[in-house]
């Protein structure tokens, strides 16, 4: 497969030299449907293909990386959970450390069977696709930390159940040895029952 | 992680608080969960005779050397889909030599692992699975 990249990347930069980078990233989407369409071998073409390459107004020469980076979150962002994760988002929006949150996951991509998780969120990792939260809850007297990544497919759900209120900090960390009151909310457990409960309904 | 010297919290009712490892019955350093260890026991609650003639699990005092299996660890664990879970203690469960637990109860949460492999008793036993 390595092999397959390297001629892809020679055959773009012999395309480029001899046209211009702009065009580089047409030949790129030249190349996924003419070798689609090669009979002796089978290529993955990722879907959905976009027509034209993502670049943004102010980019005057665009980054190939980037503009892959953000097709694949395009991509992976089926129901639109990238507004949890978007920095500038109004705060009630997005998900923030502190946040009580709930998770449905797939147990395969071919079961229907479902596993739920309610947490307060003391991380979020923001990396494009590779977007990931740690989720820390109280169960059964010992601390369990869940982290999810944010755009896997078998992330069914997920839900923010109440804001948190007074957490300064971007990483919560020191929550493992100074909880305060934090996980001590019987309305918590509530919550997190009513939430598993309209997942299996639903 | 768990490797020798490693610090268990035993939570199943076989007697035994604490055990310490002292063998990682792979052919590796460390052992995660749903992996076998010899273990020695630190920490058990106070065998009484009156109780122990009536009773049919076994008793477990300090210094015994027993298997064990793994079922929390502090060390996240990686899932097939790149979840990762973590638990505040490391702790795990004794086995006989047959590798059935040796208590009759299972005290506290499991990590889903133990299905994956193969430890039916203990998963069945768990009030709780994550």
């Amino acid at each position: 497969m390595l092999s397959r990249w390297g001629t892809a990347f020679k055959q773009i930069n012999a395309f480029s030299k001899a046209h211009g980078p702009q065009s580089a990233l047409l030949s790129l989407r030249q190349l996924q449907t003419t070798r689609a369409q090669h009979q002796d071998q089978s290529y993955i073409v990722l879907q959905p293909q976009f027509d034209k390459p993502m670049t943004k107004p102010e980019e005057k020469r665009p980054n190939v990386m980037k503009i892959i980076a953000r097709e694949a979150l395009a991509r992976a962002d089926t129901d639109n959970r990238s507004k949890l994760f978007v920095r500038r988002a109004a705060p009630r929006d997005r998900m923030c450390a502190g946040d009580v949150v709930f998770v449905e996951t797939k147990n395969s991509t071919s079961d229907s069977g479902t596993t739920s998780f309610t947490g307060v969120c003391i991380a979020i990792y923001r990396r494009g696709v590779d977007t990931s939260f740690i989720l820390r809850n109280v169960v059964q007297k010992v601390g369990v930390e869940m982290r999810y990544m944010a755009y896997s497919p078998l992330v069914k759900r997920i839900e923010i159940l109440q804001k948190g209120v007074g957490f300064r900090r971007a990483k919560l960390f020191y929550l493992r040895d100074n909880p305060g009151k934090t996980f001590q909310l019987k309305a918590l457990k509530k919550m997190a029952q009513s939430a598993a409960s309209t997942a299996k309904q639903g | 992680m768990i490797q020798m010297k490693s610090k268990l919290n035993v939570i199943d009712n076989s007697g035994a608080i604490v055990a310490e490892c002292i063998k990682v019955l792979k052919n590796a350093r460390w052992a995660s969960v749903g992996d076998e260890i010899v273990v020695a026991v630190k920490k058990a609650r106070p065998v009484s005779d009156s109780t122990s003639s009536s009773l049919s699990a076994a008793k477990i005092r300090k210094g015994d050397v027993r298997r064990a299996v793994i079922v929390r660890t502090k060390k996240e664990i990686r899932r097939p889909d790149g979840r990762y879970v973590r638990f505040d203690d490391n702790a795990c469960v004794l086995l006989n030599n047959q590798q059935q637990p040796l208590g009759t109860r299972i005290l506290g949460l499991v990590s889903a692992e133990l299905r994956y492999k193969n430890w039916v008793k203990v998963v069945s036993l768990a009030p709780r699975v994550i």
